[in-house]
């Protein structure tokens, strides 16, 4: 195990996703398990069911949908499936399980108990709720549902507010679904012109104003991401370039985010940032690459600014950025400068092109943050990048997560 | 639209932050915020309150501070946009920040949101529909409005409660919709002459109700606008709240409660709904007086609103607009005195609605002559009567106007009419007629004519310079009147069913003081395209209002 500036947490040997899409006649626990099978696969010399640990589970809906503690809940019947009786642990959201499986597995290293081996799986099913309703209006405040507000309209407000204290318009914001719909286009032949022609489309599509359908990841998918980790000294027993992770914050601020100094902020992300990049000894100036959970575009610039990456107003260097660009600019990916050296935004396109999957998009990207990391990805970056960082939120923002990613 | 999980123990739970937007006030760091539930937590100094944080109430104006259109509800996209968002209020310098939902805000389908235009406008409270319940309930509570265009701020026209000599109204609050629509409009839709609805009925545009407007939150918001030009400690006089209405949201539920719940009354008044047609409010008020002399209440809340209720494409349709109005009937602060009122009643079927029926009948020849002006100038006669008035001492007068040329063969019948008063030397007589822009708004009918004489400063006549000299106009150039200390004010009403009544009412010194205060009538009729003004919509849009043709595409 090579030198790295602070101890590792945990480390990311292995992970695997099912490709997101409308999977009407699959199942919860299906896809969680279907994702888990895959994963265990790529191990099935090294490691089986018996040698894990712990299981931490991640849906956002499940639990409504099947049950929850105290009734048949669905994590029961998630582990009917393997037959085995373990440590099952569920939670909504996809970072939310890793930051507490970094504790479980900080907490056995200790006590030098188990094989300190986790698995993390996500699966969430949105495609139903065109038959129910929509679950992510139960993520704002009550407050605002007093007054028929959507969560939409909660990043709807934001933006309007932020253009018009910037004097900046819709055309630079969805510039930030360009930079995230190139990043996340896997062909190496791709052109930026192709996807400038979304600042003229979105004019046509409004959806929550100042917010077009363009501005807003796709909420239909469907999908399951699982990663296998273990205590970072073991992790070279199993993989020759594991992802480290260095630190892991989650804070939660006040629903009622009118009563904020200033609206145009995540004060629970300032918050996890300085923790997160404080546990892990570096600074916002060394990131290489960085993913923020763009479900919604106006989400991009807040989070980048409240990561200590860029400055307000974010969304002005952005849009100045892909301006600047030629047209005909076709390297893998689009480029910010992070204090003199490349900063690549989204490399995969983030939630805007995985699809806004409540208790899964946090652990595709943490997949494909992992993926440029050791050299893996599909499209992979050429800045060589050495330290990540992964923004994950809910609660229309008032909850955030962030964690730090290192390889050697 | 119901939202999910919104029962009705979660409304009544609501109730003060939908109803009054209770906010609290941290004495200690002087922040106030808005927050639904009972706090002793600071947001913004991060301490415990050492006492309770005091409850403020927040209903004021403000401006947007951002806002976001709902584009997706198609159905829904009749009548305006939904659009939800934050306004900023200012209290004593202190801003405070309240999520709200817009209405009134027109923004067609096609055309960009431009929030440069939108944030940072003014925008003011109003009562409107919220939401229902499966069960049926009205969710009602306090969104924003943009403001209409140049809008007098209304302020007390006295600072502190002064009894008058006698009881009578202190303050005349109105509610009417933004939205209008046109008798050529209304013709052509039915495939009639428009002199029909123009020269027949004598209506040029009716008011039509916001998708988000009823009886109820007509009635709440009169008498908030009412309450607006009495001092603070006024409310606390309040002991009896009647609605008069007969387009009831509930056929069993009052609407009264909910402007108790709005004003956030005391719980131990005389609150309850009336109905007789046309006259269901005006019939109080001799009741309200009776209470303040007898000693029981000092201050009553009297309430007439109306949706319209005709079949579409019925006469009683054709010219029928929605709106409400409300007179703060007291011993404090009088500006109207209450001379006394007498009326004609007789069991006389002339208009009714049976139970489970969708709409009114009416019975035609039965209206006119031997209706209305048989009951509404019987009352008149005795009132004159019973208190030595005689008609030529009348400064102004305003009668039950379901349509325009009713009310002004009314006028005529009594000599009112500029012609018969200039051939007898006389001033004109202020005629409260505002049907013509408005239309019929039943219960509110009698009241909006006197909110349209005594909530205007000045009324212009149409005469020549000559003419006003010889009458005695004081500017004959400019021949206005205004109403004065001493004048006396006749009311007519008429109720189907059936029953006349006459209310005169002397002005007081206060009135030049009041009049001061208050937006004038004529401005709420503004007719404008930029935000806030008034807005001319469809027929069908007016259907929609109604309810009456839910599932027209």
């Amino acid at each position: 195990m090579g030198e790295i500036a602070s101890e590792p947490l945990v480390a990311i040997i292995g992970s695997y996703y099912i490709e997101p899409k409308q999977m009407y006649s699959t199942t919860f626990e299906e896809l969680a398990a279907s994702a888990t099978m895959d994963l265990m696969k790529k191990f099935e010399n090294q490691i089986t069911f018996e040698d894990i640990d712990a299981i931490f589970l991640s849906s956002a809906t499940a639990s409504n949908v099947i049950g929850k503690v105290g009734q048949v809940s669905w994590e029961s019947i998630f582990a009917s499936n393997f037959g085995i009786n373990i440590g099952l642990h569920t939670f909504s959201k996809g970072s939310e399980a890793l930051h507490h499986l970094i504790s479980e597995v900080t907490s056995r290293d200790s006590r030098g108990s188990g094989s300190g081996l986790m698995l993390l799986i996500g699966c969430d099913k949105r495609s139903d709720e065109e038959h129910t309703s929509d679950i992510s209006n139960k993520s704002i405040d009550p407050n605002l549902r007093l007054w028929n507000w959507k969560w939409q309209n909660v990043y709807a407000c934001m933006a309007s507010k932020y253009l018009y204290e910037t004097g900046l318009t819709h055309d630079d914001l969805i510039t930030m679904a360009i930079n995230d719909r190139y990043n996340g286009m896997k062909s190496s032949a791709k052109k930026l012109k192709d996807f400038i022609p979304l600042i003229e489309k979105s004019e046509k599509r409004l959806l929550f104003d100042p917010l077009t359908v363009d501005d807003f990841a796709p909420n239909k998918f469907d999908g399951a991401a699982a990663l296998l980790l273990c205590a970072p000294e073991k992790a070279y027993d199993f993989v020759d370039k594991p992802v480290f992770i260095k630190s892991s914050a989650s804070i939660t601020g006040a629903s009622e985010y009118w009563n904020q100094e200033n609206t145009l902020c995540y004060p629970a992300l300032i918050k996890a940032a300085e923790i997160a990049f404080k546990t892990a000894r570096i600074t916002p100036e060394d990131i290489d690459l960085v993913s923020v959970d763009t479900k919604a575009t106006i989400v991009g610039p807040l989070a980048l600014e409240g990561l200590g990456l860029m400055d307000f107003p974010a969304l002005k260097r952005i849009s100045e950025n892909i301006t600047d660009l030629s047209p005909d600019y076709n390297e893998s990916h689009i480029k910010f400068e992070n204090s003199g050296k490349d900063l690549i935004i989204n490399p995969c396109g983030s939630t805007h092109c995985f699809g806004n999957i409540p208790g899964v998009s946090g652990l595709y990207r943490l997949i494909a943050l992992s993926r440029q990391l050791n050299g893996e990805a599909e499209n992979q970056v050429d800045n060589n990048p050495k330290k990540a960082v992964l923004q994950e939120q809910s609660a229309a923002g008032m909850k955030q997560i962030v964690h730090v990613l290192e390889v050697n | 639209m119901v939202v999910d999980s919104y029962g009705l123990p979660y409304y009544i739970q609501t109730l003060k932050t939908r109803h009054r937007l209770i906010g609290f006030r941290h004495d200690e760091c002087g922040k106030i915020f808005f927050a639904s539930k009972n706090r002793n937590y600071c947001p913004y100094c991060k301490k415990a309150a050492d006492t309770e944080l005091r409850e403020i109430s927040l209903v004021r104006d403000g401006i947007i501070d951002s806002i976001s259109i709902n584009r997706e509800e198609s159905a829904e996209k009749w009548i305006g946009n939904r659009a939800v968002g934050i306004v900023e209020i200012d209290i004593d310098g202190e801003k405070v920040r309240i999520p709200t939902e817009f209405s009134d805000i027109v923004i067609s389908n096609e055309a960009p949101f431009l929030v440069q235009k939108w944030i940072k406008q003014r925008v003011d409270p109003t009562a409107r529909i919220l939401d229902y319940n499966p069960t049926g309930a009205i969710y009602y509570g306090v969104k924003f409005q943009p403001v209409i265009s140049n809008k007098k701020i209304q302020t007390p026209f006295l600072d502190k409660l002064i009894e008058s000599d006698k009881p009578g109204i202190s303050s005349i609050g109105i509610s009417l919709p933004r939205y209008r629509t046109t008798a050529e409009e209304i013709a052509q839709a039915y495939q009639l002459d428009p002199n029909y609805i123009k020269k027949g009925l004598g209506v040029d545009e009716v008011s039509v109700p916001a998708w988000d407007q009823d009886t109820g939150t007509f009635a709440i918001d009169a008498a908030l606008d009412a309450m607006t030009r009495l001092p603070p400690e006024f409310i606390q006089t309040i002991g009896m709240i009647v609605v008069g209405s007969e387009s009831k949201p509930y056929s069993v539920k009052p609407s009264a409660t909910n402007v108790q719940s709005f004003l956030g009354l005391e719980q131990d008044i005389i609150c309850y709904d009336a109905e007789f047609a046309c006259i269901a409010a005006g019939m109080q008020i001799k009741s309200a007086i009776a209470l303040i002399n007898s000693g029981e209440i000092e201050s009553a809340l009297i309430i007439g609103a109306d949706v319209s209720q005709g079949s579409p494409g019925d006469p009683l349709d054709l010219d029928t607009g929605a709106g409400g109005a409300c007179f703060v009937v007291s011993k404090y602060n009088v500006i109207l005195e209450y001379i006394g009122m007498h009326t004609h009643v007789g069991d006389h079927p002339d208009f009714m609605r049976r139970a489970g029926c969708p709409y009114p009948v009416h019975g035609y020849g039965l209206t006119g002559e031997p209706s209305y002006f048989h009951f509404q100038e019987a009352a008149i006669e005795k009132t004159l009567k019973a208190y030595g008035i005689e008609l030529d001492q009348i400064k102004a007068a305003t009668f039950h106007q379901p349509n325009y040329n009713f009310i002004m063969k009314e006028v005529k019948k009594l000599g009112l009419d500029l012609e018969s008063r200039v051939k007898r030397e006389l001033k004109p007589c202020i005629i409260g007629a505002p049907v013509r822009k408005i239309g019929n708004t039943y219960s509110a009918a009698t009241m909006l004519g006197l909110a349209a004489i005594a909530n205007e400063p000045e009324h212009y006549f149409e005469i020549d310079e000559a003419t006003a000299q010889k009458v005695g106009f004081p500017d004959p150039k400019n021949p206005t009147l205004r109403l004065e200390p001493e004048d006396l004010v006749l009311t007519g009403w008429y109720g189907s069913g059936a029953a006349g009544g006459c209310i005169l009412f002397k002005t007081t010194q206060n009135y030049p003081d009041y009049i001061g205060c208050t937006l004038p009538f004529s401005r709420r009729l503004t007719k404008s395209d930029v935000i806030g003004g008034n807005k001319y919509v469809s027929l069908l849009q007016r259907y929609f209002a109604k309810r009456n043709i839910i599932n027209l595409k």
